[in-house]
């Protein structure tokens, strides 16, 4: 389980973080999504015991960053969206040396370098120096440190940048894996599509304040004022514009093509009743439906001009 | 998870080469993987079976075992350091050196070579040879060692792993001490020979590499703190060229002692000295690795009672050495200069805790003495610039009175007597205490405002110390100026801020009159009442408030304790 209870972090008299709320339940993802700036990495680092908050607290499995910094390091992973690498070392190297450094001995030791070799895809990488690595690969032993004493929560910032679209689509897959044998991840991203499909819970900050934190779903449902609806009629459209122009809730109506797209300002029930004045005036109505809001369209929604 | 469920968890998987499982993931999850993996491929060797049979089974496990009880920042450098061409390229020069000084030695004292003993002249080499390639590269390569983690983000990894700052600059010590090693047993065979030429006493060898080693390890470990001050390439540039000019000096001023005092053996009687010195070079040592380590420490940590802890032991060092020698030599003349240089000590470690930080976590603070007297008086080993300049200020003075004591001591007892200064131990020691509460307190007051301003630094009390310092030498010689149109030169009251004249007088026949002494005293505690002042308000009643989940975690714990109670029973 995550946990920031009110943290505020001052740097001068600038506010990184400003009374920041939010819970993160075991076994599930949250999506931490925030211009660059906004004070992502500030609360990260905060949860990862590498800053004090002015005010608050942060929890790790209950156990306070603040106060209790050694056991909450022993089950957190992080993985900062910088990579910095060793000269003279390979991949293997790597991953033992923070095997022993996470307190990881013997057989055990042995073990989890083999599972995170196996987990990660390094195997036939393990003999190369990590200077010589693609950003993807060092992505993926990035990963693998952070996995490394198997903590039961990962903080992973920019997880997914510098991967293949393929290796895209398997990193998030092992994440909801992770997040079914019960981690609790903290994750960040700018490539919010992704988020959305991985996350349980999506919380947006901007300058130093959290904004929103909901399901995307739920973030849908609350920002939604209007609906953004398209028709593609078979044969000419000027039936179904006229109607569309005699309601008074609908607005921008844009033609291309024979499709029609236009925005109500009412809830699902008024767009039935739009479809049913125009099947009842016979106008061939081929395809209906609500233009669906993208996870950056939501973004932007929910932190244009609230904070500035 | 409890770390016994991790550590069950991560052991119920594989099981090495011999294992049905092996190989296998420890997870449902590592079924899915990021791919580039696959089953043929074999395991690298630091992941092989460490219960693999037979003799080299035994020996993995036996070097496994082993290596687990060492450093983990030391296994990483040391497999650096023996790919590095750096470290291959230092060794073979060194080895090449030390078998070209061999060869033209004989060849230049032969044949006499096998009549005159040559051992001494041949240890001038050798020891050129070990001091440059240990003064020159182990304490660069530690810097850089250093300076490259923070630079590239990998020391906050470490941060978050088991490592404790001091671990990690102690392991960085250990690596240094251990290239020390390697290139000492390059040259051990040229040291035996040295010894078989006759001419120098084994006892001499052994001093010259200690001389050496002791060295060597107080320039690795200044380069460690120094590297720690870089932030950024410029100063980072700045402060390694000004490292290589103080290693450079260095060389010169040991091969100048080794030359003259060790080699000819004229150090007999003195063994004292040489233990006494190498003490406090390794005490230095100690506190430049804690230094070091309290620069890169989160700040979540503590990262000044060790320090502190440090300078009390320091202190204490200096003390019982400069009361020794003065008891063996009857000469108060040593507790003078130890009460001059213990004063400059504190003076510059002063300066330094005025501009530390005070960031406290909640939980230290929660824990602190709750009223302004019992603050000011029992949490000076807490980090803070107030309780900081509390500590310097509350040891400092104790030292100083302590070291005048031992002197007033011997004179009752007979066993110190003066011999060529005139200043009495006890004047000495109130001009020092003077010039510590009003030099260092002016300092605090002086950098405050900036403090206030930017932020912790030691830059600020810095630039304030340069500018105490000169203020107190160049105002009395421009009050001298506007009275007698001219500067004096007969030492008065007037120029009781100005130190060096001071510290002078004090060392002459003519010694510092009492009055003076007391004078800088008086005004020393003046400056102190002020600061006193002003320490209010770090040292006020702040309530912490108190989570509700560590109220929790409170009664759970009482409770648990409640419930061990009653079984015990």
């Amino acid at each position: 389980m995550i946990e920031l209870q009110d943290v505020t972090r001052l740097f001068g008299s600038t506010r990184a973080v400003d009374h920041v709320s939010f819970m993160v339940p075991r076994g599930s993802v949250f999506g931490y999504i925030g211009p660059n700036g906004a004070g992502k990495t500030t609360s990260m680092r905060i949860l990862a015991t590498l800053e004090l908050p002015t005010e608050g607290d942060a929890f790790i499995e209950g156990l306070s960053s603040v106060n209790d910094p050694d056991r909450v390091r022993r089950r957190l992973g992080f993985m900062p969206d910088a990579f910095g690498s060793y000269s003279d070392t390979n991949c293997a190297e790597y991953l033992d040396f923070f095997a022993r450094s996470n307190g990881l001995v013997g057989r055990e030791r042995t073990r989890r370098i083999r599972w995170v070799m196996d987990f990660t895809g390094l195997r036939s990488m393990a003999e190369k120096p990590i200077t010589g690595l693609s950003k993807g690969m060092r992505q993926r032993l990035c990963l693998g440190r952070a996995l490394i004493h198997d903590p039961s929560v990962l903080i992973l910032d920019e997880p997914a940048a510098g991967l293949d679209p393929r290796a895209r689509i398997e990193l998030r897959q092992i994440i909801r894996s992770l997040a079914a044998d019960g981690k609790t991840i903290l994750i960040s991203s700018h490539i919010l599509s992704e988020l959305a499909e991985m996350c349980d819970r999506v919380g947006i900050i901007e300058q130093g304040r959290l904004l929103a934190n909901d399901t995307v779903a739920g973030l849908k449902g609350n920002s939604q004022t209007h609906l953004d609806l398209i028709v593609v009629i078979d044969g000419e459209t000027e039936t179904a514009k006229t109607i569309l122009s005699q309601c008074e809730d609908v607005s921008d109506v844009v033609e291309l093509n024979r499709t029609l797209q236009f925005r109500v300002a009412g809830d699902r029930q008024r767009q039935i009743e739009i479809l049913h004045r125009l099947c009842d005036a016979r106008v061939n109505v081929l395809e209906y439906r609500v233009v669906d809001e993208s996870l950056e369209d939501l973004f932007l929604k929910v932190t244009a001009g609230k904070v500035q | 998870m409890s770390d016994q469920e991790a550590s069950r968890r991560a052991g119920d998987g594989g099981d090495g080469d011999s294992d049905p499982s092996a190989g296998q993931p420890l997870h449902p999850v590592a079924e899915l993987s990021l791919g580039g993996g696959g089953q043929a491929i074999p395991y690298p060797a630091l992941a092989l079976d460490p219960d693999a049979s037979g003799f080299w089974g035994w020996v993995d496990r036996a070097t496994e075992r082993l290596t687990s009880l060492l450093n983990p920042i030391l296994v990483k450098e040391a497999r650096q350091s023996l790919k590095s061409k750096q470290f291959l390229i230092t060794f073979f020069c060194l080895l090449a050196a030390s078998c070209a000084w061999t060869i033209m030695g004989i060849v230049f004292n032969a044949p006499d070579v096998y009549y005159i003993p040559t051992g001494e002249s041949m240890m001038i080499g050798y020891f050129l040879i070990l001091s440059v390639s240990m003064f020159a590269f182990v304490p660069l390569v530690a810097f850089r060692s250093l300076a490259a983690e923070l630079d590239e983000g990998t020391y906050e990894m470490l941060a978050i792993t088991r490592l404790s700052a001091w671990r990690i600059v102690s392991g960085k010590m250990n690596s240094a001490v251990l290239q020390m090693l390697i290139y000492f047993s390059a040259i051990v065979p040229c040291l035996a020979f040295c010894y078989l030429l006759r001419g120098i006493g084994l006892l001499t060898i052994v001093l010259v590499v200690a001389i050496v080693f002791i060295t060597a390890m107080v320039l690795t470990a200044l380069a460690l703190v120094l590297s720690t001050l870089a932030k950024g390439r410029t100063l980072q540039t700045f402060l390694l060229v000004g490292l290589v000019a103080f290693i450079v000096v260095v060389e010169f001023t040991c091969c100048g002692f080794v030359f003259s005092m060790v080699l000819p053996e004229q150090w007999s009687g003195t063994w004292f000295g040489f233990l006494a010195s190498f003490t406090v070079a390794a005490s230095f040592v100690v506190l430049f690795v804690a230094a070091a380590a309290a620069r890169i420490a989160p700040v979540t940590e503590n990262r000044s009672t060790r320090l502190r802890v440090i300078l009390f032991f320091q202190q204490a060092i200096w003390v019982v050495t400069i009361a020794y020698a003065a008891w063996v030599t009857g000469d108060f003349e040593w507790i003078n200069e130890g009460l001059l240089y213990l004063g400059i000590y504190w003076l510059l470690v002063g300066m330094f805790m005025c501009g530390e930080a005070s960031e406290l976590s909640p939980r230290v603070r929660r824990g602190l003495p709750a009223t302004y007297g019992t603050r000011m008086l029992f949490t000076w080993w807490m980090p803070g610039p107030g309780t900081g300049f509390m500590f310097v200020i509350g040891t400092g003075v104790a030292g100083l009175l302590v070291l005048a004591g031992v002197g007033v001591l011997g004179f009752q007892t007979g066993v110190v007597r003066g011999t060529s200064v005139d200043t009495p131990p006890p004047i000495f020691a109130a001009m020092m205490i003077g010039y510590l509460l009003g030099y260092l307190g002016i300092i605090r007051l002086l950098s405050m405002p900036f403090l206030k301003r930017f932020g912790p630094s030691f830059v600020a009390p810095l630039i304030a110390a340069i500018v105490a310092y000169f203020l107190g030498v160049i105002v009395p010689a421009i009050i001298d100026v506007a009275i007698q149109g001219r500067v004096s030169f007969s030492y008065s009251a007037l120029h009781a801020s100005n130190w060096g004249w001071t510290w002078d007088e004090a060392f002459s026949s003519r010694g510092l009159p009492a009055e003076v002494a007391m004078l800088i005293l008086v005004v020393g505690s003046g400056v102190l009442a002020i600061n006193l002042i002003s320490l209010f308000r770090e040292f006020r009643l702040r309530k912490i408030a108190v989570p509700l989940r560590v109220k929790q975690d409170l009664a759970d714990e009482s409770e648990n304790q409640l419930v061990e109670n009653g079984g015990g029973r």
